[in-house]
């Protein structure tokens, strides 16, 4: 028995260690600290990002930053917000920067979740448990993984609460087990609604049957309703938020047509040949549990649940669903765990007992060979001198004070403005390349020219269109924060939201990228660049191999001879 | 629960061995401090019924959401200031379950 343990122990530690060998290791050159975030691919990276830097400057979660909302101070956050806490804390616990203690706490997230799994299925036959722990490698494989680049943390979070949901529901008749349910469903809501609302509605089917079973048992009912009002009380602050329209509306639709996902979602072909093994399972349970009627349904209800919930996009539920899936191979662990089991156990070879432990190390090493590549290339944050020159913005130009940023490749996704703690004005070229069809064709025109102009066609970076203000506890009135700074949103005649010609003087900083994939990008922007230099009063505030920074100590007058 | 402890520290240093022993020994603490061992003293109250893997697994989730929640609030309330939290939060809970485990241990 004693043997059996640190048999156990020591492949719970091998999984652990492979996990975080892919997950972090590969990616981070085997580091832990590095100097400049890593995996930003996309503007959501930034966004999320920006959330926890506020809460660690602010020190407060209570007004979104008035750099994202164009100046206007004392609006209500409405992201959910509990998710950011965490990544402050671990930073301060373990001395890492912020980017570094986000990234590799929602690696250790992923594999808590899948050793709680893990937990679970050995509570039914421990067997199966052990080899289910061979899927697991697919959970930092390709689309799989896509939520640690999109910097969907709050996502993350709250899938690890809803498999602690899914195991505490399980077991709801345990004494205490509800409040716990309460806790683990409230933070989920605070850090990403839907996962708390899907452990939710778990816990509801396995309450429902267990009523029915139990003649309306007046225990069960009364253990239900207290958890169901702390969680409440958990998150009667948050509350008016997520019902107000707002925050519904970007959350995804509800409408009975088939939804397609908006990123690379994971599908189950991308299981490779381990799918087989998932699909084998599922049949071998359905013929388990009707050949028992039923008995032990309670341990595959949660993997036949979230499998209902990751396709429900298909029927029109809603496409969000489709970050669910990042969790399959931890959901579907138990088939996985049972069609191998069966497989094996019609072997004609004796299987030994301890080679129950070697393979799932085993099917992880495959996985992991023939499936695995590290994320290709460091992201939207090219090196440390880029991220050292937006560092050098956020923390030594005022506040008050104008910045415009001239063409960069990074920007196409432009969540990246936020990581500047400004409100920052840009340029931004892609928006044409991209035909989204607003009217930059005049700024091009001057790219094609070669000719530096003094007006540009652009915009202030303003992160909401509308945010809450709290009137009392439970009350808020929505701003609308382009009306309130006389800009326009809409597009009419081919112009909007907020992009119009501006004087390239009118600047107290112009930031210039030197280094771009379309040369002809960076070499108009060295020639605007060298214009402005031309200026007594314009010097080079900041310089390195990636940015140029401009300061123009008298915004407003004249700095581009023979400018438009 | 050091068995765990000096595991996770193994682990951690053979898979970030480019990073240096001082940096991976505070993030292995950090996570330990902050989640593992707060969420494993609340699972004492259910020590009879969920095995040591459980309690340290689930215990760690819990912790989780607990901290999380507990700093969401706080820091609404402006009651400690967030940098503060890391130290506080998970010695309260600590200390809080402690005591009260004392406290049944005593009257069974």
């Amino acid at each position: 028995m004693e043997k059996e343990r640190l048999a156990e122990g020591a492949l719970l530690f091998a999984v652990f260690g492979i996990l975080l060998w892919i997950g972090l290791g590969a990616y981070y050159g085997h580091q832990l600290d590095s100097s400049f975030p890593k995996g930003f691919m996309a503007t959501d990276s930034f966004y999320k990002y920006d959330r926890a830097v506020s809460l660690d400057e602010a020190g407060n979660n209570r007004y979104v930053p008035s750099y994202l909302t164009g100046g206007i101070k004392g609006l209500e956050e409405v992201y959910p917000f509990a998710s950011f806490h965490n990544i402050v804390l671990f930073k301060d616990a373990s001395g890492l920067e912020l980017y570094n203690s986000q990234y590799l706490l929602n690696v250790l997230y992923v594999i808590l979740a899948g050793l709680l799994m893990y937990t679970l299925i050995k509570r039914y036959n421990q067997k199966i448990a052990l080899l289910s722990l061979g899927i697991y490698g697919f959970l930092f494989i390709g689309n799989f993984n896509i939520g640690f680049l999109y910097g969907w943390w709050p996502q993350i979070m709250g899938s690890l609460l809803l498999v602690g949901m899914l195991w505490i529901a399980v077991f709801w008749e345990q004494p205490g087990f509800p409040f716990l349910f309460a806790i683990l469903a409230a933070s989920a809501f605070l850090a990403h609604p839907p996962e708390g609302m899907m452990g939710g509605a778990f816990a509801a089917v396995i309450i429902l049957v267990d009523l029915v079973k139990n003649k309306f048992s007046f225990r069960i009912i009364k253990r239900s309703l207290w958890a169901f009002l702390l969680f409440i009380l958990l998150v009667a602050y948050y509350l008016p938020i997520v019902i107000s329209d707002d925050l519904v509306n970007s959350t995804g639709s509800f409408s009975f047509s088939p939804k397609e996902s908006t990123f690379p979602a994971p599908m189950f072909s991308h299981l490779g040949w381990y799918g087989w093994l998932v699909l084998a399972g599922i049949i071998i349970t359905l013929i388990i549990l009707i050949n028992k009627k039923g008995e032990n349904w309670k341990f595959f209800a949660p993997a036949f649940f979230m499998g209902v919930v990751t396709y429900s996009a298909l029927i029109g539920i809603n496409e969000r669903v489709y970050q669910n899936r990042f969790f399959w191979p931890i959901y579907f662990a138990i088939f996985f765990g049972l069609g191998l089991y069966m497989a094996i156990k019609y072997l004609p070879a004796k299987i030994t007992r301890f080679l129950w432990y070697g393979i799932p190390v085993i099917l992880l090493l495959i996985s992991l060979v023939y499936y695995f590549q590290p994320p290709a290339g460091s992201g939207l944050i090219a090196n440390e001198e880029m991220w050292e020159g937006i560092g050098w913005v956020r923390e030594n130009v005022p506040t008050e004070e104008k910045v415009l940023i001239f063409y960069g490749d990074s920007y196409n996704q432009n969540g990246i403005y936020s990581a500047f703690g400004h409100i920052v004005y840009y340029n931004n070229w892609n928006y044409y390349l991209n035909n989204i069809g607003y009217d930059l064709s005049e700024s091009l025109a001057k790219i094609q020219k070669g000719e530096v102009a003094e007006n540009y066609t652009s915009r202030p970076f303003i992160h909401h269109q509308t945010l809450p203000k709290r009137i009392s506890l439970f009350k808020l009135e929505y701003v609308d924060l382009w009306k309130e700074l006389g800009l326009n949103y809409e597009k009419v005649d081919g112009k909007g939201r907020g992009f119009e010609p501006r004087s390239i003087c009118g600047f107290d900083y112009v930031v210039f990228d030197k280094k771009s994939q379309i040369p002809q990008f960076a070499e108009y922007n060295m020639k605007v660049w060298g214009e402005l230099l031309k200026n007594n009063f314009v010097t080079e505030a900041f310089s390195n191999d990636w940015y140029s920074i401009l300061k123009n100590e008298k915004p407003g007058e004249g700095c581009i001879k023979n400018g438009k | 629960m050091l068995m765990v402890l000096a595991a996770l520290l193994i682990v951690f240093k053979i898979v970030f061995y480019n990073e240096s022993l001082l940096v991976v020994g505070r993030t292995v603490l950090g996570f330990f401090w902050l989640f593992i061992l707060p969420g494993y003293t609340l699972m004492l109250f259910w020590r009879e019924r969920l095995d040591f893997l459980e309690r340290l697994v689930l215990g760690t989730a819990v912790a989780v959401a607990l901290i999380s929640l507990t700093s969401y609030y706080l820091t609404l309330g402006g009651l400690i200031n967030v940098h503060w939290q890391w130290i506080v939060l998970p010695l309260v809970i600590e200390l809080t379950c402690g005591i009260i485990l004392w406290y049944k241990n005593r009257q069974a």
